[in-house]
């Protein structure tokens, strides 16, 4: 109904516009050039663009959605696309605004601890650029060597050190962001210091349904003065999750707390990124402590301790860096390992209270081997936050379907468990219709009133996030339908 | 005030609450006679609504600690008490999480995480806070700067919207992106886009030690590197003023963390500054949370910035205490604020030097005729538009607080 207001777009008058804006070498269009922006790193769900455009400043983004609108075309911002919902996807046959050409650090501003850079810049390069002043920036997704900044903002990334360093909101101080009007907006400030509603707390995590950000000012972290990492071996999972609960209750604030099990040892002992993990293991704990180096040598102790009550049958603490780094291969190494399972993997993610997690882990696996399917799990155990993994072939008749009602099974229970649908991978097309499990329709209307806020017609990133209802449409009369084109 | 013929509705509406009337509370020039108190949380939509439907505006009342916060409202008919809506409803000392209603006494709370062996990471702006007030208001304290902002705390809440929907957001795990953080939005929301109901919230591990220290310090800079100690979770420092040597420069810390840092750093500060043990109460003291002062600014600072903010303040007359730690300073004025161009002049001074930093300036407490005819947060345009775009959307009939937030939504 709403979707009879929009103007048929022209493509080729489209294309020649974004050209005369970017240039004709950042503009692509044919088929081939597309077929990498058909889907982020959730390859399950693909769409093809209008048109890609690849802007190198602020006053082109500017005008890139300025002619989209004037070409009743939505757009969607795609940072490096190695998001796991599929938020980067051009749904809605959407122009693709590629931020990654936006990639300049604007300030490192060391007296201060900030930096201010554009959404192109890579995560971890502002580390290294900053490294040298003895600070770095803390959230660390475990794609931080491709990821980017505005990707990062777009997600409220987090990462293995969530646990102590928080997430991407906990570390942006304020934004620069161009709104699906074509206006610019500067919002928060430097200090961080709270003037007004929490905006900037709003837009991080939005999935780029809010706008694009150009520019942020983000919060740089001291490098802790020690780290001390140590790899926990266990019998069984229970006794590893017991022993997080442990260290959690005593009092020590790790900055890292992540679980192996036991399906997952196996695929990463029998691949390149085996650390020598003992295949009989039920489990295997790192946990990562940093901080003032008088102090560590007493919570190593008080780790162990805990370790050698809950059972652990092997106790190694990283005697240098090489050893650490060997000791996290075997967590970083995980998804690498999997692809030598099978052609496709299906990375869920899901959170619940982290006393749940004995439970509601044996049960997602029982889900897999019901669905007679490969699954195993690595995850941030100390913030309760899953990740099932789901290695299949797609090829085969009917795996897929499986691996999708073993998916939707496994946010049913984490939901009954208290928990939630996504911890730190964003809701995007992925989990678009799995919102239900956790909100009401009251709450879903809340959240698009935030939306119809700053994107009162629905043009930028449509499709995302939000399940789309017939009352979407009648409570924002502005909407144009973006929301109600089916995906690709 | 409430129109005679708004009384029975908002009574019907109230449920098993009640509909106070009592002497003149005066919030901003406006005389409020009446308190409507729910007594529980099911009661608020429909109470919500009953104001729209009478066409009058409430002002939620927490603790009664921070009333006049934000700009002079536009029209206020009554208060909103969320008192009656109190009460722990879960805490999972294995998690760390608890939840609680708006109204719960911070000092409730605190005592309960206390005993479940963790602490509570907000700070009373004063007697009788609430959850919800603080909350609402989203002020940091002098801990903020190891707590987190109270934003940084709170897993998800329980809002009734202005337009009189019960909805929730987020939820009690400790990580989660499941849709927008609308809970960022709401808490700071200064009552004026919902009501917030209940609350989950994270609570931190207690420290292994705590510890005061205070002293004087020869230059306002010598404090930042003390605020970045590892174990420093607050820092206050009282800025100079005009006359050299009319008052020294003092500093109080708060030191948390394991006992072996908390101690180094603690001789250090001792070696290296000067400083000495203090009584823990100096903190709550020099931040002066409380003061009645007839005129308050929050002003931006950052590190690199103390030194010219110290100077152009002693300059203005006024008595500030910076935030190191937080990149902020609260400046007051007893005196030299009475006539409306003194007061637009010291508003420009605090302008300045907030925009040195790149942030805006918040009147925080001002003389209400003057207050009335402006905006005390003097943020630029975009966010005032979207703004007022969120309260039209939040809580369209104007219900709560109308005029309260940036741009005078």
């Amino acid at each position: 109904m709403a979707s009879e207001a929009r103007a048929a777009p022209d493509p080729r008058a489209l294309v020649a516009s974004l050209e005369r804006i970017v240039g004709r070498a950042a503009c692509l269009s044919r088929p081939a050039e597309l077929l990498v922006y058909e889907c982020d790193g959730l390859t399950l769900h693909t769409s093809d663009p209008a048109a890609v455009v690849l802007p190198r400043t602020r006053d082109e983004v500017v005008a890139v959605v300025r002619a989209c609108r004037e070409h009743a075309v939505p757009f969607v911002p795609r940072g490096a696309g190695t998001g796991l919902s599929g938020g980067a996807l051009a749904s809605s046959g959407a122009v693709v605004i590629e931020c990654s050409r936006l990639d300049r650090i604007w300030k490192i501003d060391a007296e201060n601890r900030i930096a201010v850079v554009e959404p192109g810049v890579v995560n971890a390069d502002l580390s290294a650029a900053v490294a040298h002043l003895g600070l770095f920036y803390a959230p660390d997704p475990s794609s931080q060597k491709a990821c980017t900044i505005g990707g990062n903002i777009a997600e409220n990334s987090g990462g293995p050190h969530t646990l102590k360093y928080g997430t991407t909101t906990n570390h942006v101080l304020a934004l620069e962001l161009v709104l699906p009007s074509g206006e610019v907006v500067e919002l928060g400030s430097d200090s961080g210091a709270p003037a007004g509603l929490d905006l900037v707390g709003a837009v991080v995590g939005s999935e780029g349904t809010l706008g694009i950000v150009t520019k942020a000012t983000l919060r740089l972290t001291p490098i802790p003065e020690r780290v001390e990492t140590l790899l926990l071996i266990f019998a069984d999972l229970v006794a590893a999750c017991r022993t997080v609960g442990g260290i959690i209750g005593s009092g020590l604030v790790p900055a890292a707390l992540e679980i192996v099990d036991r399906r997952t040892i196996a695929a990463i002992e029998a691949s390149v990124y085996a650390a020598g993990l003992p295949q009989d293991a039920g489990a295997v704990l790192i946990v990562e402590l940093d901080g003032a180096a008088v102090a560590l040598p007493g919570e190593v102790e008080r780790v162990r301790a805990i370790g050698a009550r809950e059972g652990a049958t092997r106790i190694e603490v990283a005697r240098d860096e090489a050893e650490r780094l060997r000791f996290w291969k075997a967590r970083k190494g995980a998804f690498g390992a999997m692809g030598r399972l099978a052609p496709d993997l299906y990375v869920h993610d899901a959170v619940v209270p982290r006393a749940k997690l004995p439970e509601v882990i044996a049960e997602i696996c029982a889900i897999g081997d019901r669905h007679g399917l490969t699954l195993s799990n690595v995850f941030h155990a100390g913030d309760g936050n899953l990740h099932p993994n789901i290695s299949f072939d797609r090829r085969k008749p009917d795996e897929l379907a499986r691996v999708m009602r073993a998916g939707a099974e496994i946010l049913e229970y984490c939901v009954k468990a208290g928990g939630v649908i996504t911890g730190e991978h964003g809701v995007g097309t992925e989990k678009r219709d799995f919102m239900h499990l956790v909100f009401g329709e009251a709450d879903l209307d809340a959240m698009r009133r935030l939306r119809a806020a700053f994107n009162p017609d629905g043009v930028c990133n449509p499709g995302k996030l939000i399940p789309t209802t017939r009352f979407c449409v009648e409570s924002n009369p502005k909407a144009r339908g973006y929301d109600a084109v089916p995906l690709g | 005030m409430l129109a005679a013929a708004a009384l029975d509705p908002l009574r019907r509406a109230l449920g098993g609450g009640e509909l106070r009337e009592h002497a003149a509370c005066l919030v901003d020039g406006a005389a409020l006679r009446h308190t409507l108190v729910p007594a529980r949380a099911e009661a608020l939509p429909g109470l919500l609504r009953a104001l729209a439907a009478t066409q009058s505006a409430a002002l939620l009342r927490g603790g009664g600690n921070r009333l006049d916060y934000g700009n002079a409202p536009a029209r206020a008919d009554c208060l909103l008490s969320l008192e009656a809506i109190r009460g722990i409803e879960e805490l999972d000392a294995e998690d760390g999480v608890c939840r609680a209603r708006a109204g719960t006494p911070l000092s409730e709370l605190r005592a309960a995480a206390q005993a479940a062996g963790w602490e509570l990471p907000l700070d009373a702006p004063g007697a009788g806070a609430t959850l919800g007030g603080v909350l609402a208001a989203a002020e940091c304290g002098p801990r903020a700067q190891g707590y987190g902002r109270p934003r940084d705390s709170v897993l998800g809440l329980d809002v009734v919207l202005g337009s009189g929907e019960a909805t929730r957001c987020g939820g009690r795990v400790v990580k989660n992106v499941t849709g927008y953080d609308l809970a960022k939005l709401y808490t700071g929301s200064i009552g004026a886009l919902c009501v917030i109901a209940a609350a989950w919230l994270r609570l931190r591990a207690r420290p292994e030690c705590v510890r005061v220290l205070a002293g004087e310090l020869d230059s306002a800079r010598a404090a930042v590197a003390a605020a970045r100690r590892g174990s420093c979770r607050a820092a206050l420092l009282e800025l100079a003023r005009a006359a050299p040597g009319s008052r020294p420069r003092r500093i109080a810390l708060e030191l948390a963390g394991p006992e072996r840092a908390v101690e180094r750093d603690a001789r250090e500060l001792e070696q290296e500054l000067g400083l000495r043990e203090a009584e823990p109460e100096l903190l709550d003291r020099l931040g002066r949370r409380a003061s009645a002062a007839p005129l308050r600014v929050r002003i931006p600072v950052l590190a690199g910035q103390l030194d010219a903010a110290e100077r152009a303040l002693a300059a203005a007359g006024g008595e500030s205490v910076a935030w190191p730690g937080l990149g902020f300073a609260i400046a007051e004025w007893q005196t030299g604020c009475e006539t409306p161009a003194e007061l637009d002049a010291l508003a420009r001074c605090c302008a300045e030097l907030a925009r040195a930093s790149r942030g805006s300036a918040v009147i925080l407490r001002a003389p209400v005729a003057w207050k009335r005819a402006r905006d005390v947060f003097d943020l630029p345009a975009g966010e005032l538009a979207l703004t007022r775009a969120l309260k039209q959307r939040f809580d369209p009939a104007g219900v709560l607080a109308p005029g309260r937030l940036p741009g005078r939504a």
